[in-house]
Parts: C-alpha cells; structure tokens; sequence
C-alpha cells in the first residue's frame, strides 16, 4: 500500500535505505533509548539499514506500518510513527520517537493525530492505544493532546538499563473519535 | 512439583486429565471469562492445552497446576504462572469449574501461586487480568493482595463482542508469605 500523509507542517511516509544516516545518528542518542523498550544502545554501524529493511518488509505484508516523519520544507528524517495492529481484537498500539533536536515543537503531537485517523478511518481498528514509561511524562502528554484516555500504570512491568519501569496507557476508541471529529453540521 | 495447601494440591497437569479438564471447562460460563481458548471446547483441545503445558515446565515458560480438591481426589480446575524472565515478572491465570465456585478455593490456590512466584521463582511482580464482565475473578485478585492498576477498555474481541481487561499487580516488596 502506498499510505503517505501530508500535515500542516509534516510528511509522514514510508522509510527509505537512505533515511539510515539520520536513524542511527537521531536513535542512538540516550534520551531516546532510554525511553524506548527495546532500542538498542549504543546504535551501531548496520543495524539502521537492518531495521529500515525489516520495517518495509512488515509495510508490504501489511503486518505492521511504520512511517518516518519528516518536514514538509527537507523531506528528512526527524523520528518516526509506528502503528501496530492486531486486527483479530481490532485494535493497534501507536508507538513513536523523535530525534533530540526536534523535540518541544508539537511534531509528534501532530504526526500522531494523522497516524490516529489513519488507524481508524484506514484500518478501520476500533481501539488505538499507547504506552509510555512514567518517568516521561512529556510522551504521555502528546498522548491525552491527541484525544486519548488515561488506563493506568502497570508497576514495575518493565525493566529498561537495569531499572524497574513504570508503564502507563492511554487509549482512544473509535466511539471517541467520531465524537471528536463530528462536525456540527454532519 | 506438588504444591499443598489447606483443601488443596497444585500439581502438574496430566494427559489423564483431559476428560475431567474439558467436562469443566467447556462450560459456557466458564469459557467466555476466558481470553484466547476455543469456543466450542472439545477433548482434543485439553489435549493440546496438557501438551503445551509440559513443554512450558520444561523450558521454564509457564508453570500450570491442577487444583485438586484433596476431599475428592478430583481435579476442580487450572492456575498458571506465565512468567517473563527478562522483566522479573509473570502473568497468573486460572479458573475453576462452576460447581466448586463460591467457596474461597480459587483464592486459596492464587494465594499459594503468589508463595511459589516470589519465593520459588524469585520474580519481582506478579499480575492477572480479568474481563469487565467477570468482577468475581478481580475479587480473587484482591484477596490475595493485589492492587487494581488499569482498565484497557475494549481491548480484546470474545465471542463477537468488544471487552474491557482489567488489570491487577503485586509486588516482592509489598507481598507477605
């Protein structure tokens, strides 16, 4: 599938080999990883195009879609937007980073409102949820900025750098968004 | 690997107990609180359901019990222990067939499951979930100390209808053996 969206400010479309430089120099900073469950750190040289090739694969198959999310202004790689389905419950979870540099803009707010009515209006999910590590708190910001509903935490559910990570969830359903998104005229 | 407490016996499951297994729990009120099983839930299922049971005591996955009823001699139902090594933690499901609800025995073996999750085990967390629409199971979880952590609403699809998990945790620290 050819899913590529434009925003106010941002593009977000499908990953190129040649976004590998920018991923590896934006993933491999500690903020990021520290935040994330599972990137790996330090970054090293390959894996970049190793991930990159992975998520295309699962792009095709339509197992999973992660997009880069670039400005409209360069086309270049600042983060990226995943959405990971599980269409037996119709349901995905969104998950997302973005390069240091970029941060405080509103850029992921803005990329993740689009991959939401990407979720529910393209793969017609009935649920899109979100976790988030409660010592960053400025993930699950972007989280309720989108529309979504506070779950809870799970204790201790992760360990990530040898420390025990609380882990919150948000969540918005399909009866929400519609409600968000009615115009009052429809 | 026999567990003992008051009424009961926690012991692996075994081929044998297919047929007891599935008269119980292919019960339509006992099924439908129960995520990810087939639905109707014949003799073969138990089979596979025993077989994977094995291999996950072997290589450590998942510790699954019978709960034996030690006045009857008779299995009354399942409690499984499904832990995440990495994460320190693991996942505590089970049931029991319908005529031995409402007698205290499900808390008991939980209880008993907890003592082998933190003690035997050395895990940092154990947590269950159970459908909206099964309050008693989150009743159980109390019992035994848990603390309510989160509702994902609508978050999985059983028997064509959207439901709620809810979540509870405990953990080392808060536990008392």
């Amino acid at each position: 599938m050819t899913y590529r969206f434009e925003t106010e400010r941002l593009i977000l479309r499908r990953l190129e080999m040649s976004d590998a430089t920018r991923v590896q120099q934006f993933a491999g900073a500690v903020e990021i990883a520290a935040n994330t469950l599972t990137m790996p750190h330090p970054y090293e040289d390959g894996v970049a195009q190793i991930f990159i090739e992975n998520v295309r694969e699962r792009w095709d198959k339509g197992s999973d879609f992660v997009f880069c999310i670039a400005l409209k202004s360069d086309n270049l790689l600042m983060g990226v937007i995943g959405v990971h389905p599980d269409m037996g419950n119709h349901r995905a979870e969104i998950g997302y980073w973005l390069g240091v540099p970029f941060w405080n803009k509103g850029y992921v707010t803005e990329a993740a409102r689009r991959i939401v009515q990407f979720g529910f209006e393209d793969l017609r999910l009935n649920r899109i949820h979100a976790a988030y590590f409660a010592r960053n708190p400025a993930s699950a910001r972007i989280m309720q900025k989108v529309g979504m509903t506070y779950e809870g935490l799970m204790r201790q559910h992760y360990i990530r750098f040898g420390e025990f990570q609380d882990t919150g969830f948000y969540s918005i359903l399909r009866s929400e968004w519609d409600a968000q998104n009615r115009t009052p005229d429809a | 690997m026999i567990l003992e407490t008051e009424r009961l016996l926690l012991r692996p499951l075994e081929m044998n107990d297919a047929p007891r297994l599935t008269a119980l729990f292919s019960q339509y009120d006992v099924l439908r609180m129960i995520g990810n099983v087939p639905y109707p839930y014949h003799e073969e299922h138990a089979r596979e359901f025993i077989t994977r049971t094995q291999e996950n005591w072997a290589t450590e996955t998942s510790f699954a019990f019978a709960i034996v009823l030690k006045a009857e001699n008779a299995l009354i139902g399942c409690i499984e222990l499904h832990q995440v090594i990495q994460y320190q933690r693991a996942e505590l499901g089970y049931w029991v067939g319908i005529p031995y609800w409402g007698k205290g025995y499900m808390t008991e073996a939980a209880r008993r499951m907890l003592r082998f999750g933190f003690d035997e085990r050395k895990l940092n967390r154990i947590y269950a979930s159970h459908f909206g629409q099964n309050p008693a199971s989150g009743r159980v979880m109390q019992k035994i100390g848990m603390t309510y952590e989160a509702t994902l609403r609508q978050h999985v699809v059983r028997m064509e209808e959207y439901v709620d998990m809810v979540y509870y945790g405990i953990l080392k620290s808060e536990w008392q053996a």
